[in-house]
């Protein structure tokens, strides 16, 4: 019992404890707020946002860098008394978020200055004509290979993915496989970009339907799962699509991976690699790169949303040259704002500019009312048609029902 | 007859340790994997190409870990040790009076709650989990040792399993300890848990390995101030890359205390699974 008796309560959550507002309220003394952010893995990310909130003249602001599955422990920190003031959140807050009314307005804020960030992700961050976050920074997927190999093989980089799937046949030897997206085979992280590189968007355009249940889909599909069958896809990897050690090991040719691995991949083969889009998939396809951005939010429940929000703002919308420090210094991203984008050295030419461009041309992000549940679904019906060869109009036949009454739950 | 029979007996004998000599070491293979990755370069860990041996005797994987303040190993494995050791007595106390109580009285209420105590075996961690974490944090005990041994040290399980030990306890020891003067929290303290350290050291075995072992709840209500060493394990695997030399020399560091506590009281854990049909 000592050992409870003895125990603390430090949570780094003065500002909901009731004393921080009070001492901003009596006038004079700077608020707390509590703003977290979930664990980077580059080094000196965590020294850097410390010293980002250190400088805001306003307001003490206690940086919280979460460990573990930090998209869980939003949401349920969020139902409690100890949550954050301002927190980020992969593509803004869940619809969820929103509907419960756990987060604030943004529009105000950002104001005149909405005009400056990347317009695709603004429209990500938009539901019923508010933008519920500001972007921070957008990092995106891209499919690595290399020249010197691609010429060996006598193959152009592919443009569709008939050409893919050719070039990496040609690629593949005993060593080493033609393309890798995962050891699941890539269809966990390229499901959607079969629906975008097949030539359709996640949902319908009033957002109450699938909008890719067309038989194009189903021939895209029927197409990555002869691929999967073939040994030019890469099934089993020293490491995931995310992190880009299978292709500098020449585990495999090309593989889908992230811009955030671009300086591994650069120290490791110098100018022998380059970078395209996903290919067009069928006849109706186009090359697609999906994108996202980790955006800061306000929680409504805030002792001090204006505070919050006059700290999230300075961060993300006037600190330009922290901004530029946040993308270039830490890996490889690409700033919110599409005026900063020349500033990073790191994408400011060659294959970091060709990503830059992807995102602004070709680039796509999970529609805000493409949910969890959906989402689930519709990973589920991937699975089964690719891996077990499923009838795919039946399977989505369900994933389709399952979307009209989610959206229709989400839309009140 | 008899020689062909002994034979046929030898070789099956030999057939079976065998087997059981196979399985042993595909069993082990995981945990020669953490050995051997806490001491490999990161080079090696994720080699196309596999190799049985580390490349280098390389211990600064282990010194990194207690040398680096971001990853406060040691910090964390004494919030680890202080949660495991206290939520495991305060369980096996709190349990061993509700299990007690529960099989010696036999009237309709004691009926009911035991019938209740079942009843929340049933309801799945998941449904609880939330309002918990709310109650927890209603509290203000986010990021203290209230928050993360006080919710976990009330359990059904370990209640129900002494009270079935003690319907089996014989009765006469207790009635001669009565009629000998002793009220009924001495004999319970003075005779039936001392004659109970079986069943007391399964119970508080298997607590303490699923306490020290815990990370959804301790990743909830934990910060700084209180993180365990299986949240700060997390911190090797972000959503970029996965940092796997620190991450198996660290899991190497976190698997030890177990293994202690299961080389001494491994003959309790045995009669725990036996008794409990746990896996």
């Amino acid at each position: 019992m000592a050992g409870l008796a003895a125990c603390g309560s430090n949570s780094g959550l003065a500002s909901n404890s009731g004393e921080a507002s009070s001492s901003g309220a009596s006038g004079g003394a700077k608020p707390t707020l509590a703003q977290w952010y979930h664990q980077y893995g580059e080094a000196g990310t965590k020294e850097a946002v410390n010293r980002y909130a250190a400088a805001y003249p306003d307001a003490t602001v206690n940086v919280t860098w979460y460990a573990g599955n930090y998209d869980t422990a939003v949401p349920a920190a969020l139902l409690t008394n100890s949550f954050p003031d301002v927190f980020e959140y992969a593509n803004g807050p869940t619809i969820d978020m929103i509907n419960a009314g756990q987060v604030v307005d943004m529009t105000d804020v950002l104001g005149a200055s909405v005009s400056k960030f990347n317009q695709s992700v603004i429209k990500r961050l938009t539901f019923q004509n508010k933008i519920w976050a500001i972007p921070q920074v957008i990092d995106m997927q891209l499919l690595y290979y290399r020249p010197s190999l691609l010429q060996k093989a006598g193959v152009q980089p592919p443009k569709t993915f008939a050409a893919l799937v050719d070039a990496a046949k040609a690629q593949t030897t005993k060593d080493m496989g033609g393309f890798f997206a995962g050891n699941d085979g890539g269809v966990g992280v390229l499901g959607n970009m079969f629906v975008w590189a097949s030539g359709f968007d996640q949902l319908n355009s009033d957002r109450t339907a699938l909008g890719f249940l067309d038989p194009n889909f189903y021939d895209s599909l029927a197409a990555y799962q002869s691929f999967y069958k073939t040994n030019a896809l890469l099934k089993a990897a020293s490491k995931d699509w995310y992190d880009a050690t299978p292709f500098i090991n020449g585990e495999t040719a090309m593989q889908w991976g992230g811009l955030w691995s671009m300086p591994d991949v650069q120290k490791a083969f110098g100018t022998d690699f380059g970078v395209v889009p996903f290919p067009a998939m069928g006849a109706s396809g186009r090359v697609a790169v999906p994108f996202g951005a980790y955006s800061s939010c306000v929680a409504a429940k805030s002792h001090q949303v204006d505070a919050a929000k006059a700290f999230a703002t300075w961060l993300w919308v006037d600190q330009t040259a922290d901004q530029v420090d946040f993308a270039n210094s830490y890996g490889t991203h690409i700033p919110s704002q599409t005026a900063l984008v020349p500033q990073c050295s790191k994408i400011a030419q060659g294959p970091g500019k060709q990503a830059a461009d992807m995102v602004a041309n070709e680039g796509f992000a999970s529609d805000i009312m493409w949910t969890g549940p959906i989402g689930d679904a519709f990973s589920s019906a991937i699975t089964n048609v690719v891996v077990k060869g499923a009838d795919p109009t039946s399977e989505f036949k369900v994933v389709g029902a399952r979307a009209v009454s989610e959206l229709k739950r989400i839309s009140g | 007859m008899r020689s062909v029979r002994s034979r046929a007996d030898r070789a099956l004998l030999v057939v079976r340790y065998v087997v059981l000599g196979v399985l042993a070491v595909l069993f082990l293979l995981p945990f020669y994997v953490i050995v051997r990755n806490a001491f490999a370069s990161s080079k090696l860990i994720a080699a196309a190409q596999w190799n049985w041996l580390p490349d280098r005797w390389n211990f600064a994987n282990i010194t990194e870990l207690f040398t680096n303040s971001d990853v406060e190993m040691g910090a964390s494995l004494w919030h680890s040790a202080v949660m495991a050791v206290v939520q495991t007595a305060l369980t096996v106390v709190v349990a061993l009076l509700a299990g007690y109580a529960l099989a010696r009285h036999t009237h309709r209420v004691a009926r009911l709650l035991s019938a209740l105590t079942i009843f929340t075996l049933m309801v799945p961690a998941a449904v609880t989990f939330i309002p918990t974490f709310v109650m927890t944090s209603a509290l203000g005990w986010i990021d203290t040792f209230r928050g993360l041994i006080v919710p976990g040290m009330f359990s059904a399980f370990a209640t129900y399993m002494f009270r079935q030990s003690f319907l089996g306890f014989p009765r006469e020891l207790e009635e001669a300890a009565l009629i000998d003067g002793a009220n009924p929290w001495r004999t319970f303290w003075q005779v039936v848990v001392p004659n109970s350290m079986g069943i007391v050291g399964a119970i508080g075995t298997i607590t303490f390995i699923g306490s020290w072992n815990a990370f959804l709840w301790p990743m909830l209500v934990t910060r700084t101030g209180t993180r365990t060493v299986q949240v700060t394990l997390s911190q090797f695997m972000t959503s970029q890359l996965v940092n796997y030399p620190e991450l198996f020399a660290g899991a190497l560091v976190a698997v030890i205390p177990v293994l202690v506590v299961f080389l001494f009281l491994q003959r309790y854990l045995v009669q725990g699974v036996e008794t409990t049909g746990l896996r």
